[in-house]
């Protein structure tokens, strides 16, 4: 039977973690030269390369109903996957106290406020059952309808340079190596 | 009528050079899983976050909270999924 008086006690250090699990495409949308800025000049590990994607709509659609993936033996990504969602994400604190009063929904559309400068779009892919392999490659038919070439090998220049305004002006910058 | 995107409108995949074709030209892109992508936080990867697709809520605190019928300080911490 059961009694009142109860009580439950969550001693320091205690965490909650509540976590989907999906498997996403990530993108950044947004103007070109700040994105450059994050993701190929001040970041630890910078990127050196630029695709463009002519519409990320299309992008998931194909690869959600063409997508083919080799190494679980040439499945369609339809056939791995239930369905797909294509948005922007969202920022916000995600290790939260009690000073942050409610917590957001944990969702693939969310990420920590210290990443908002990437300005991430996703296709989130739900599995339809765990998959065993972390990563997969998927095959795209017809990639010069989705990606449009931007630059490669891109050659940062110090960011203590780009504080006064003087990137590229030795010929460096996005256009480098092509 | 149709309107072309601002450069506001534009989206973009950055990469490293040595995938660059793969990506382009062959049109093979890799899908990770979160799980993959909160191990290559671990490993000192800046793009991604140990807390990816997840909410970390520290229930306890620094001093420990305690939950009765009366009062459930971890009702006002919790997402709201209705």
């Amino acid at each position: 039977m059961a009694r009142s008086g109860g009580r439950i006690i969550l001693r320091p250090g205690v965490k909650i973690l509540i976590s989907p699990e999906i498997n996403p495409f990530s993108a950044s949308k947004g103007l070109l030269n700040p994105l450059i800025n994050e993701m190929c000049r001040t970041s630890p590990q910078p990127y050196d390369a630029c695709i463009g994607i002519n519409d990320i709509a299309l992008l998931a659609h194909r690869l959600f109903y063409r997508g083919i993936v080799g190494e679980l033996g040439k499945a369609k990504v339809s056939q791995i996957f239930t369905h797909f969602e294509c948005k922007q994400v969202s920022y916000n604190t995600l290790s939260r106290g009690s000073e942050h009063g409610q917590a957001p929904e944990a969702s693939p559309f969310l990420k920590d406020l210290k990443f908002a400068s990437q300005r991430e779009i996703r296709v989130a892919l739900f599995p339809r059952a765990p998959i065993a392999s972390t990563t997969l490659i998927v095959q795209l038919s017809r990639p010069d309808q989705l990606f449009l070439r931007s630059f490669v090998r891109f050659l940062a220049v110090k960011t203590s340079r780009l504080r006064h305004g003087r990137d590229n002006s030795e010929g460096r910058g996005p256009y480098a190596g092509l | 009528m149709i309107s072309e995107p601002t450069q506001d409108d534009r989206t973009y995949k950055f990469l490293h050079s040595q995938h660059f074709d793969d990506v382009l030209t062959r049109g093979t892109i890799k899908l990770g899983s979160l799980t993959h992508y909160r191990g290559v936080e671990a490993d000192s990867q800046w793009i991604s976050d140990r807390l990816e697709g997840r909410v970390e809520i520290n229930a306890g605190g620094e001093s420990g909270i305690v939950i009765t019928e009366h009062d459930n300080p971890l009702d006002r911490m919790l997402p709201r999924l209705w």
